[in-house]
């Protein structure tokens, strides 16, 4: 029944889409970018956590030191010795102080660099699913090498975990809290309507008209106004998110060209698929909220 | 098709408009409602059309005590009405088309035959060249056969009038009498409320008359029943679709 025939019922009588058509094509566009941010930092905690995990790395302090009085073996060889002995290691790489320096030369100078006590990196690679006894690692280690530090960066990764959780579940609550607003809008619409089109529902009752039929002239107007207004708020929206995207992707520029973002700024085609949906789930809660609001109404009316 | 019986309506002040009234209206009659302004006319028939119901008493149309039905049941029994008001109560942003369109929509008839019966119809009450035409650009005497056409376009089997001639010449209040009474040879039962004796006297149909809160009835010159049913000419049949 919705939108069919000569509309019966208009709230705006110049055919303006008026404050309706600019609350809900507003908040679209912020949801859109809430929903952008939320997916954006799911997915860079993922990728993130996935590049991490499974990743030991063990910094040897003094590595060039002998462990024992007679000289026969350094610090990073005792390290190394029990490291072969460990089973559920894959690849080791050690990187050494001239790598570790050249990373640290451009933020700290040449001068300040040499002068620093760098310990060895050595990072290890955990095989497949099998388990690592990384506090057994630790003992032997602290017993053999003491002040050898093992970091499987589970603190960070869990510290990286609970920021984007916080982004996200933000981002979620900022779409949900902006789907209020528009229902809320919504249901303003619909009384105003019900009120200053009350002859004409009155006339739509006497000549037979169910509640339901009323409803959906109500509803064949909003959509009216809250589709065209849900896709350009969200077209608007898409363009700043692609925009956003397409910087954090530009190589050699910007902040995030050292952070592995992925493709499009990190969102999965799952997500542009989500985003591009937000405006039509919003035009479809619009019109569910007219017809309960204009159902409830229309009962309280006589 | 209507009976009232031992109907008393009052509002919350004041004494009742109306007291003991017991009538029946049988299928295929015509009748004219007369008393004067606010002697009751109007809350009678809108306790036909089920906007009010008795203070006391009952009233039974088509079979079914107004108290018992529910509001989807209201609707539908509208559907078998056909309501005109002096005021036309046309939708001023929709053409006189749409307008008389509206109860067939409501009843979701298809729009092909929407599209064939309402020209029909707006031809039938001389309206042809104005099909589309905004309320606002018609006479009164216009818009008020717009509104019959409108009334009338879903075939209910019973019409009610409410001062139909109330905002027009008496010249124009003929020809909508004529009409009225042409629906009334096709089967419809036709109710006219009006304070225009000179109608009453033309047309000579019973009288249903309101005074002092009393119901009283003249039988009209013209028998009540039995008139043959035939077909309006170029008016739809919508039992054929």
């Amino acid at each position: 029944m919705v939108g069919q025939g000569a509309r019966e019922i208009t709230i705006n009588r110049n055919g303006s889409p008026g404050f309706l058509g600019w609350v809900v094509g507003a908040m679209v566009y912020v949801a859109v970018l809430s929903a952008a941010g939320a997916l954006f930092a799911q997915s860079v905690s993922q990728r993130w956590a996935s590049s991490l995990t499974g990743v030991v790395t063990i910094q040897v302090l003094a590595a060039e030191q002998p462990v024992d009085a007679e000289n026969t073996i350094t610090r990073l060889g005792a390290v190394l010795e029990i490291l072969r002995a460990t089973p559920g290691i894959g690849h080791l790489s050690i990187l050494d102080r001239k790598s570790s320096l050249a990373l640290l030369q451009p933020w700290l100078g040449q001068e300040l660099v040499e002068k620093i006590d760098l310990p060895t990196m050595i990072d290890l690679r955990i095989l497949g699913s099998a388990t690592l006894d990384l506090d057994g690692l630790r003992q032997r280690l602290q017993r053999r090498t003491p002040g050898t530090i093992v970091d499987d960066h589970g603190l960070w990764l869990s510290r990286v975990a609970a920021l984007t959780a916080a982004v996200e579940r933000g981002g979620w609550l900022i779409v949900l809290l902006v789907g209020v607003v528009a229902a809320v809008s919504v249901i303003f619409a619909v009384l105003s309507g019900l009120w200053v089109n009350r002859e004409i529902v009155e006339l739509l009752h006497l000549m037979g008209a169910r509640d339901g039929y009323v409803a959906g002239r109500f509803q064949g107007y909003v959509l009216a106004v809250a589709l065209p207004a849900s896709v350009i708020g969200g077209s608007f929206a898409i363009a700043t998110v692609m925009a956003i995207a397409g910087a954090l992707h530009n190589p050699g520029g910007g902040l995030g060209s050292g952070l592995k973002f992925g493709g499009l700024g990190g969102l999965r085609t799952l997500d542009w698929v989500i985003l591009c949906a937000v405006p039509f789930v919003f035009a479809a809660l619009t019109l569910i909220t007219a017809r309960v609001a204009a159902l409830v109404t229309l009962r309280r009316m006589v | 098709m209507v009976r009232f019986e031992d109907v008393e309506m009052r509002y919350a002040v004041g004494s009742p408009i109306l007291r003991g009234a017991n009538f029946e209206l049988a299928p295929n009659t015509f009748h004219f409602l007369t008393g004067k302004s606010g002697a009751g006319k109007s809350s009678l028939l809108r306790m036909i059309y089920l906007a009010l119901l008795p203070s006391r008493g009952r009233v039974t149309v088509f079979d079914r005590d107004t108290k018992d039905l529910t509001r989807a049941e209201i609707s539908d029994t509208r559907r078998r009405l056909g309501i005109v008001s002096q005021d036309f109560r046309l939708i001023e942003h929709l053409s006189a088309r749409e307008n008389v369109a509206l109860p067939l929509r409501i009843a979701g008839t298809r729009e092909a035959v929407i599209r064939r019966h309402v020209p029909e119809l707006l031809d039938w009450v001389g309206l042809s060249d104005q099909i589309d035409a905004l309320p606002q650009t018609l006479s009164g005497g216009q818009q008020q056969r717009v509104a019959i056409a409108r009334a009338v376009i879903a075939r209910p089997a019973l019409l009610l009038a409410d001062e139909p001639t109330g905002n027009v010449d008496d010249r124009i209040a003929f020809r909508l009498l004529y009409l009225f009474e042409e629906l009334h040879r096709t089967g419809t039962t036709v109710v006219v409320a009006t304070h225009n004796d000179a109608l009453c006297g033309e047309f000579q149909h019973s009288r249903l008359h309101i005074s002092s809160g009393r119901l009283s009835r003249i039988p009209g010159k013209i028998p009540e029943t039995g008139t043959p049913c035939r077909a309006l000419p170029g008016a739809p049949d919508l039992a054929r679709d």
